[in-house]
């Protein structure tokens, strides 16, 4: 396993949990320090579906004790700085999705997290997420399409 | 997927520049195999008959050719298609005894234990037609050329014809489907030389060039379709 490009992909998946760098990057780092302590678990294979896990995990006690101060502030001013059409067009598109279909597609098609790992990480069955992604693109698309992409 | 969609979604995900990933890269140690090492460990799990089948094509080339002092080329370009054989067994052993989903899950890709494989053979088979086309040449007629032609084109049409069906049939079924194709490569091999040694003359050369090359585009595109066979199936449930 590639440590640095896991790293950034589950950095990525935690501040898409968080919305907050700095908090971010320290769940990513509890992250890889608790994968790493179990090297038994690792030799077994499925260290991919565990790196997730554990990251999912900490996100949630996370989640849980901040809750009442999300840090939206940040994910707006990162909207402003984005200079990109594309990102900005499907970024706002994407804020009309369910969390867990942002959270589907970000699993899928930017970590390209493999199907059997997405299923276990959000424990759902494999014809649910497959309808899931269907509805999520589907709709992801037809947001688009309106804003003539 | 839109490609422009999929990059559109990377750029909307993509989080701020973190700061302290490379500090707490450096600062784990981290356990890593090298590439030598997993090829070695690799080569273990080749099965026995696959080194079998290689020393008897060794054996016979080195008995006939240099001390028998035979012309061996009709007999080793008829036992090619086996060696072949091996590396398309070795390519579908996990789909064969139904393994595929339990070596998803192991430690290694079934991808890069694949590929790591077929290096081994890969590198074997060339280094024994390195030995074989000097061997055959020497007590023939034909140039080193002619005679490299002769061996590679079975090797080739039999991995080429053997992936195909591997990736068309599944389980003991492909198996023996690639044993036929390889007797039969074999047989026509043996009954073109006999029958039809008109084909094997220097006028025909270019014919046996082109279809080589085309061959080995053929079987780069099958190896390819394999590999790509071998990822996760992403919705094999339907």
């Amino acid at each position: 396993m590639d440590l640095e490009e896991q790293y950034d992909k589950i950095y990525r998946y935690c501040y898409f949990k968080l919305h907050h760098q700095e908090m971010a990057e320290d769940i990513t780092q509890e992250t890889f320090l608790r994968f790493l302590e179990d090297t038994a678990y690792c030799e077994k294979g499925q260290k991919l579906r565990y790196l997730y896990t554990i990251a999912h995990n900490l996100c949630i006690d996370v989640y849980r004790r901040k809750q009442t101060e999300l840090l939206t502030d940040e994910l707006l001013e990162d909207d402003k700085e984005d200079e990109i059409l594309t990102g900005i067009a499907i970024k706002e598109a994407l804020l009309r999705l369910t969390k867990e279909e942002q959270e589907i597609l970000l699993l899928r098609y930017v970590n390209e997290v493999p199907v059997s790992d997405i299923c276990s990480i959000l424990k759902v069955s494999r014809f649910s997420l497959y309808r899931k992604t269907k509805k999520a693109l589907k709709q992801l698309q037809e947001i688009l399409g309106k804003e003539d992409f | 997927m839109n490609r422009k969609l999929k990059k559109g979604l990377q750029v909307a995900f993509e989080p701020p520049t973190p700061t302290r990933k490379r500090e707490f890269l450096n600062a784990i140690p981290q356990t890593k195999i090298s590439n030598i090492s997993f090829l070695r460990f690799q080569s273990m799990y080749i099965p026995k008959y696959v080194w079998g089948i290689f020393g008897l094509v060794f054996g016979i080339a080195l008995v006939g050719g240099c001390f028998l002092e035979k012309n061996v080329l009709w007999i080793v370009s008829a036992l090619i298609p086996f060696v072949a054989l091996c590396v398309i067994t070795e390519n579908a052993r996990s789909d064969v005894y139904l393994m595929s989903e339990l070596e998803m899950t192991a430690r290694f890709s079934l991808k890069s234990v694949l590929l790591a494989r077929m290096a081994i053979l890969g590198l074997s088979h060339m280094l024994l037609l390195i030995f074989l086309i000097p061997v055959c040449a020497i007590y023939n007629s034909m140039s080193i050329f002619q005679t490299g032609l002769y061996l590679l084109l079975p090797y080739v049409l039999t991995t080429t014809i053997g992936l195909w069906a591997v990736r068309k049939t599944h389980g003991m079924e492909s198996m023996y489907l690639c044993m036929g194709i390889a007797i039969g490569i074999s047989e026509m091999n043996l009954f073109a030389q006999r029958i039809f040694p008109v084909i094997y003359e220097m006028r025909y050369i270019s014919i046996w060039l082109i279809a080589l090359i085309v061959l080995i585009i053929l079987f780069t595109k099958e190896m390819r379709k394999n590999i790509k066979r071998t990822e996760e199936l992403a919705w094999n449930l339907f």
